[in-house]
């Protein structure tokens, strides 16, 4: 090896192998209830599993219907903003410099075709996001392949994959703007989508090539809270549709759960809200300790009114040597809600420091400080603005000298 | 749910085998998941292990089980990559600095270089550097659980080194 391979092979080996795995309670949840049911707490997965559930059915459904390729049929032709239609060496280009023909997935039968989704208030800067889908051969699948464009710099190409695999229908719905997918069943002419009850724009289209019409639809971001599609013909028969995904009932008030058992007490941490969330919606982070096990661990919930709270993310144990907390510093991105313009900075001070101090370039960043009961040292969290990208963290003592200093550069 | 719960039980036809298997991979498994950057490695690899034990039977040996089970993570890392991009995060890489901060963070300071160099690579050739070199894996195996061709890995090992390079020497 090189040096630099040397130095990337120990990098990725000390963080990989810090990570702390519980074989035996893995293993008792993969016996007793499946991945799924075991961690509920993943929003996504609450909305996913049944979507991704249902998109495999509608695959079923047109396969098994459909067994004739129904080329350029213009009675499929519903077109409200019918994409953008390109031949093979018309395509955009792909990230770092691949040529357009270049396909990430198996090589298209059909011609490609382009959504634009409607992104302006997700992606920043004025950037195109752009959607391609086509279908491959033997058998028969639809692919999927996502270019994010930002306004300079080269495009991100995300290969989604082909049916059945990784994204015959993808909707991760609790987790913002995102787009949904899929064929239509044949005899069905038309795709209906319904979010939060009201119906949004659908395109229809058919290239050659393709045995089955596409659907494709815009959902909005960070709002979708009930999702339903179905599928009819000319004459209004339905065709195929899809169970209503349930409305997360509305339960405000609800204590949170831990993934471990808290040995200190939680510090309770107020985040500014996403962007574009409805008002009264709140974002919070618990911060505790659990032991020389776990260390000190984070649960961060989102609240929207009327809604059941939901946990954005959750980090136990990655930051203890020992049976001593190490970490001075972590960071998780203001993503849950939504917003792309916060990034929220927690962790726990090192002793005898008091108070954390963040200095960007901007000036002085407001954090707050906690120490509960049965906490060796206090924790803090503050929430700045992601283009910061230098940070300087103080942590001082009562009199005010500083303990600790560190440097963070975002990754972003 | 009841889907996942059927296939659970039809892994009683090798249930021993199968069981050794996990405890022998599982912790790998979400290591890799991590690594690639999975919000939940723990929940990727468990889906991943469902997926497998699905299979379970039709493998012959427990390295085709493990290429195929590779695969599946790293589609699924692929899978939620794709949404992370919503929010612009690069895989984040839960590097220690200490709480004696003078020690352990100039120790700890070029293993965040390096992380952060990783993490500004494109998602291929992150998954093609991360299979290479922590999993010390050939380029015919990489490029199975890449579901790509082993001269495509050559070319994003190549460019991915190009650039971590660059990155590194900008940084001393």
């Amino acid at each position: 090896m090189t040096g630099t391979e040397t130095r990337i092979h120990e990098a990725l080996t000390a963080v990989a192998e810090r990570r702390p795995v519980d074989v035996e309670r893995l293993w008792h949840e993969f016996q007793t209830q499946g991945q799924v049911t075991a961690r509920p707490r993943r929003s996504h997965n609450q909305w996913f599993i049944p979507l991704a559930a249902a998109a495999a059915t509608l695959l079923i459904i047109g396969l098994v219907v459909v067994g004739r390729a129904q080329l350029g049929s213009g009675r499929h032709e519903t077109p409200t903003n019918p994409g953008t239609e390109y031949s093979l060496d018309q395509l955009p280009p792909w990230e770092n410099g691949a040529t357009a023909t270049t396909f990430p997935l198996p090589e298209p039968v059909s011609t490609p075709v382009v959504f634009d989704v409607d992104a302006t208030s997700a992606v920043p800067a004025a950037g195109r996001w752009r959607v391609v889908v086509y279908y491959a051969a033997n058998p028969s699948r639809l692919c999927v392949i996502e270019i994010l464009q930002p306004a300079t710099g080269p495009a991100h190409t995300n290969s989604i994959g082909c049916d059945g695999e990784t994204g015959y229908v993808v909707t991760p719905v609790a987790q913002g703007l995102d787009w949904l997918l899929g064929t239509v069943p044949p005899p069905a002419t038309k795709a209906e989508v319904t979010v939060n009850g009201q119906p949004v724009d659908v395109e229809v289209v058919t290239r050659a090539g393709m045995p089955r019409p596409v659907f494709f639809a815009t959902l909005p971001f960070g709002g979708v809270h009930s999702l339903t599609w179905q599928f009819t013909d000319d004459d209004g028969r339905v065709v195929a549709h899809s169970d209503t995904t349930p409305k997360t009932p509305p339960a405000p008030e609800q204590s949170p759960t831990f993934r471990a058992t808290p040995v200190s007490g939680i510090a309770t941490f107020d985040e500014p809200p996403a962007q574009g969330a409805p008002a009264g919606s709140r974002r919070i982070l618990h911060i505790y300790y659990a032991g020389s096990e776990h260390g000190f661990c984070s649960d961060e919930q989102v609240i929207r009114v009327g809604e059941r709270p939901v946990t954005a993310s959750e980090d136990c144990g990655f930051d203890v040597i020992g049976d001593r907390p190490a970490s001075v510093l972590q960071w998780l991105p203001a993503s849950s809600g939504g917003s792309v313009s916060t990034t929220t900075f927690w962790g726990v001070m090192p002793a005898g420091a008091t108070t954390t101090v963040i200095v960007t370039p901007s000036g002085k960043v407001p954090v707050q400080s906690a120490r509960e009961d049965g906490m060796p040292t206090g924790v803090y969290a503050g929430s700045i603005d992601s283009h910061n990208t230098a940070r300087v963290l103080y942590f001082l003592d009562s009199d005010g000298r500083v303990v600790a200093a560190t440097v963070w550069r975002s990754q972003f | 749910m009841s889907g996942v719960a059927s296939r659970v039980d039809d892994a009683s036809r090798a249930p021993a085998q199968f069981e050794a298997y996990y405890r022998e991979r599982i912790a790998p498994t979400v290591r890799l998941a991590a690594l690639l950057g999975c919000e939940d490695p723990e929940n990727a690899a468990q889906e991943a292990m469902v997926r497998l034990h699905a299979r379970w039977p039709g493998f012959a040996t427990n390295a085709d089980a493990t290429a195929f089970l590779r695969r599946i993570v790293v589609n699924l890392s692929r899978d939620q990559w794709r949404r992370s991009q919503l929010r612009r995060r690069k895989p984040r890489y839960d590097v220690a600095v200490t709480a004696t901060v003078e020690d352990l963070a100039v120790v700890r300071e070029e293993h965040r270089e390096v992380l952060a160099g990783i993490a500004r690579l494109s998602t291929r050739q992150r998954e093609a550097v991360i299979l290479r070199y922590w999993q010390e894996l050939a380029e015919a195996e990489i490029a199975a659980a890449m579901n790509t061709s082993a001269g495509s890995v050559k070319t994003h090992l190549s460019r991915a080194m190009r650039s971590l390079t660059q990155y590194l020497e900008v940084r001393r």
